[in-house]
C-alpha cells in the first residue's frame, strides 16, 4: 500500500494489527448479500405489481410504473439491507496505540465557520480545549477557526470573541483565526486554504462542522487509532444530534440516536476500505488529504460544473483511490452535531445537499476509482432522484384509467357468458404493505433487539422506546408527503440549471409562525388539493389510496407549524428522550457553563496591547 | 456611534487579526483529475436541456 511510506516515525514498535484473514472476502460476500436482497425484493415488487396490473392488460404505462416500481422498492431495499446488516455487526481487531503510550503526532481541529453566532461555536472550542487539557495532551491540538463569513457584523463579532476565547484559555498560539475574503471552493475551499498554508504543521486534522462537539476522549482515541495504523488516511467518528427543541428536531434527534447507529453499522459492515466520509466529526491524515484530496472545478456552470458542493463523498472516494484507508468506527461515539429545528431549515439544507449529490453524476466515470466508491456516488444521486420516481408513479396511476383500454367482458369467441377479471386487489394491498415493512420494519426490529440489549434502558426503557418509536413513524409518514414534494422541486430546480447558492446553516430558533409556513408551502397545499380533485374526475378508486399521501399535503403549513413548536416539556419531552438529554456527557456541561459565563457579556474585549502582535503572517486588516 | 469610535473599533478589530493568523507551514496540494473528457450520462442530459 502507497500509504505505508506515511507511517508516523518515534515509536519504537509497531502496533499495527493486520485484517483478519479473509476480510476482503467476506466485504464482498456482505455486498453481494445486500445487493441479492436488494434485487429480489425488487423483482417481487415488480410481481405483485404485474398481477395487479394485468387485471385489464398492462399498458405501456403499466410498464413504465412497474420499471419505478421496481426502482423505488429497490432503494427502500437497500436501506432495509444496510440496518439488518447492522443488527448482526461485529467490529474486528483494529490498530490502536495502547493507553500508557502517549501520541505523538500534532493534530490541527478545524472549525469551518460560515455566517454562525461566534459564540455559540467559540463555546465549544473552549470547551473541547479545556477537556483535552483536562486529559493532558493540549499541546497535540491546535484549534484553527477558518471563517467564510461574508456578513460584516458577524465577522467582526467572530473576532471580538476569539480575542475573548483566546484570553480566557490562554491559548496564545495554540488557538487560531483566520478569515477568507473570496469563499473560493466553499468549504472545501475553505480547508484546502489551511492545508495549503499551514498543513505541514501537522501530521492530523480534525475536520469539524461550526456545530460539532467531541468529547476530549474521542478526540485522543481518534489520534490513537490513525497513528498506530499507517495506512489509514480517514477515520470517521459517529456524529449525534444534541440540543434539539423543537417537536421536529427532536424526532431527528431521537431518530438518529436511536436507529442511525443501527445504520451506521451496516454502512460499516460493508465499507471494507473504502468507508464514508461525512464532512465533519472525521480525522484526517494531513499528508494523505494534502496528495490526494485537491478538488479541481468541474468544467461548465453551476449547478453541475463548478464547485463541488458535496466534497466529503467525493474526497473519501479520492483517498480510497490513492490506497488510503477510509474507515467509519461506529463505536466512536460521543461526536455531536446540532440539527435543523424545523421542516423548511431541513429543506433548505436538503436543497444544498440535493445539488451536491446531483453532481456526483459528472463523477461516476472519474478515472481508476473503487467500484464502491462509484456505487456510493450513485447511493448519493439516488437519495435524492428517488423523490421525483415516486412522484411520477403518483402521477402515473392517477392518470392510467385514460390509458387502460375497455374491459372485455367476453374473450373467449363463442362463449356465451360474460368473464370477468379477477380482483387482484390483494396484490395492490401486499405491495402496499411490503413497502410499509420496509421502512418500519427495521424500525420495530431496532426495538426489539434493544429489548434484549439493555439499550431501550438509556431512551426510558423499552415501553418508551416503542411509543418514541411509533409516534416517529407516524410523524415520518406524515412529513415524507412534504419532503417528497421539496425534494422533487429540489431535484427539477437542478436539472434545470438553477443554482441553489451556499445559504448559512440555521440549526437554532426553529419556531415558526403559521403565516411564514403557509407561504413557504402552499404550492405544496394546491398541489394535495389537485392531486384529490383530478383523482376525484379520473379515477375515484384511487382516492382511499391517495389519502396517506395528499392528506399530509393538504395540511402541509399546519405540519410545517405544529412540529416547529418547542416540545422541551410535558408529553414533547417524553417522548423522543435521549441518552445525552438525559445524562449531558462533561463536554456538553462544559460547554453550557461557559457558554452562561459568556452571556452576560456585551463587548468580548480583553486587554490588548501593541506588544501582542506577533509575526505570524497577518490576516490583512480589510478582510474584516 | 460615533466616527472616532468606529475608527478606534477597526483599529482594535486589525489589531486582534494581526495575532490571529495560521501558522506559516506550507503543503502543496495538487488538483486531482477527477472528470473525464466523454461523459455520456452528462452529454445526454446536456443535450437534453439544451434542447428544452
Amino acid at each position: 500500500m502507497r500509504a505505508s511510506s506515511a507511517a508516523p516515525s518515534g515509536h519504537r514498535r509497531s502496533y499495527f494489527i493486520e485484517p483478519p484473514k479473509g476480510f476482503a472476502a467476506a466485504v464482498l460476500l456482505r455486498r453481494l448479500a445486500a445487493l441479492i436482497f436488494t434485487l429480489i425484493v425488487s423483482v417481487a415488487a415488480c410481481e405483485l405489481f404485474i398481477r395487479y396490473a394485468d387485471t385489464d392488460g398492462m399498458s405501456a404505462i403499466d410498464d413504465f410504473r412497474c420499471a419505478l416500481i421496481a426502482i423505488s422498492t429497490a432503494w427502500l431495499a437497500w436501506g432495509a439491507a444496510l440496518s439488518l446488516l447492522g443488527l448482526f455487526y461485529v467490529q474486528h481487531p483494529i490498530s490502536r496505540l495502547p493507553e500508557g503510550i502517549r501520541v505523538k503526532g500534532r493534530t490541527a481541529i478545524i472549525v469551518p465557520i460560515y455566517n454562525e453566532d461566534p459564540v455559540g461555536t467559540f463555546s465549544r472550542v473552549a470547551a473541547m480545549d479545556e477537556g483535552l487539557e483536562r486529559l493532558g495532551v493540549g499541546d497535540l491540538f491546535d484549534f484553527a477557526l477558518l471563517s467564510d463569513t461574508t456578513s460584516q457584523a458577524i465577522a467582526e463579532g467572530e473576532a471580538l470573541w476569539w480575542a475573548r476565547l483566546v484570553a480566557d484559555r490562554n491559548a496564545e498560539g495554540r488557538i487560531f483565526y483566520r478569515r477568507r475574503t473570496a469563499n473560493t471552493g466553499k468549504k472545501a475551499g475553505n480547508v484546502e486554504d489551511f492545508v495549503r498554508r499551514s498543513g505541514s504543521a501537522y501530521d492530523y486534522a480534525l475536520i469539524l462542522d461550526a456545530d460539532s462537539l467531541m468529547e476530549p476522549e474521542t478526540i485522543v482515541e481518534l489520534t490513537r487509532r490513525i497513528e498506530a495504523d499507517p495506512g489509514l488516511g480517514l477515520l470517521q467518528t459517529l456524529p449525534t444530534i444534541i440540543h434539539a427543541r423543537s417537536f421536529f428536531g427532536r424526532a431527528m434527534q431521537f431518530s438518529a440516536t436511536y436507529f442511525s447507529p443501527v445504520f451506521a453499522r451496516g454502512v460499516a459492515m460493508l465499507q471494507g476500505n473504502e468507508g464514508p466520509f461525512w464532512g465533519h466529526n472525521a480525522l484526517v491524515r494531513v499528508k494523505a488529504f494534502a496528495e490526494s484530496c485537491g478538488l479541481p472545478a468541474l468544467s461548465g456552470k453551476p449547478p453541475f460544473g463548478g464547485h463541488i458542493m458535496s466534497h466529503d463523498y467525493v474526497e473519501a472516494a479520492l483517498l480510497a483511490r490513492a490506497g488510503w484507508k477510509v474507515r467509519l468506527d461506529p463505536d466512536l461515539t460521543n461526536s455531536y452535531e446540532e440539527s435543523p429545528e424545523n421542516l423548511l431549515e431541513h429543506a433548505k439544507r436538503d436543497r444544498r445537499w440535493c445539488q451536491g449529490n446531483l453532481q456526483y453524476v459528472r463523477l461516476l466515470s472519474a478515472p481508476n476509482l473503487k467500484f464502491w466508491s462509484r456505487l456510493v456516488f450513485a447511493q448519493g444521486i439516488m437519495a435524492y432522484v428517488a423523490s421525483p420516481i415516486w412522484l411520477l408513479f403518483l402521477a402515473t396511476s392517477i392518470l392510467s384509467p385514460f390509458f387502460t383500454p375497455a374491459p372485455d367482458y367476453f374473450p373467449e369467441p363463442h362463449f356465451p357468458f360474460p368473464i370477468f377479471p379477477a380482483d387482484e386487489t390483494l396484490m395492490a394491498v401486499l405491495l402496499v404493505s411490503g413497502i410499509w415493512c420496509l421502512l418500519v420494519l427495521p424500525k420495530l426490529v431496532i426495538v426489539l433487539r434493544g429489548m434484549f440489549t439493555r439499550d431501550n434502558l438509556s431512551f426510558g426503557g423499552t415501553i418508551h422506546a416503542f411509543v418514541s418509536t411509533s409516534v416517529e413513524v407516524v410523524f415520518s409518514s406524515l412529513i415524507a408527503p412534504l419532503m417528497l414534494w421539496f425534494q422533487s422541486r429540489a431535484v427539477l430546480q437542478v436539472l434545470f440549471g438553477a443554482d441553489g447558492g451556499w445559504s448559512a446553516a440555521n440549526r437554532g430558533g426553529g419556531r415558526m409562525s403559521l403565516n411564514d409556513a403557509w407561504r413557504a408551502s402552499r404550492w405544496i397545499v394546491v398541489s394535495g388539493l389537485l392531486t384529490f380533485g383530478v383523482a376525484l374526475f379520473v379515477a375515484q378508486s384511487m382516492i382511499v389510496w391517495l389519502i396517506p399521501i395528499a392528506g399530509p399535503m393538504v395540511i402541509a403549513p399546519l405540519v410545517i407549524w405544529a412540529t416547529s413548536a418547542n416540545a422541551e416539556r410535558g408529553f414533547g419531552h417524553y417522548l423522543f428522550a435521549t441518552p445525552y438529554e438525559q445524562r449531558p456527557t462533561p463536554v456538553m456541561l462544559a460547554r453550557e457553563r461557559i457558554l452562561s459565563g459568556w452571556a452576560d457579556i456585551e463587548m468580548p474585549l480583553p486587554e490588548i496591547g501593541p506588544e501582542a502582535i506577533s509575526e505570524d503572517e497577518p490576516v490583512p486588516a480589510d478582510a474584516a | 456611534m460615533t466616527e472616532a469610535n468606529i475608527s478606534a473599533r477597526e483599529r482594535l478589530i486589525a489589531d486582534i487579526l494581526s495575532r490571529a493568523g495560521l501558522p506559516n507551514a506550507p503543503l502543496a496540494m495538487p488538483k486531482q483529475v477527477i472528470e473525464v473528457q466523454s461523459n455520456w450520462i452528462f452529454a445526454i442530459y446536456a443535450r437534453l436541456v439544451r434542447r428544452t
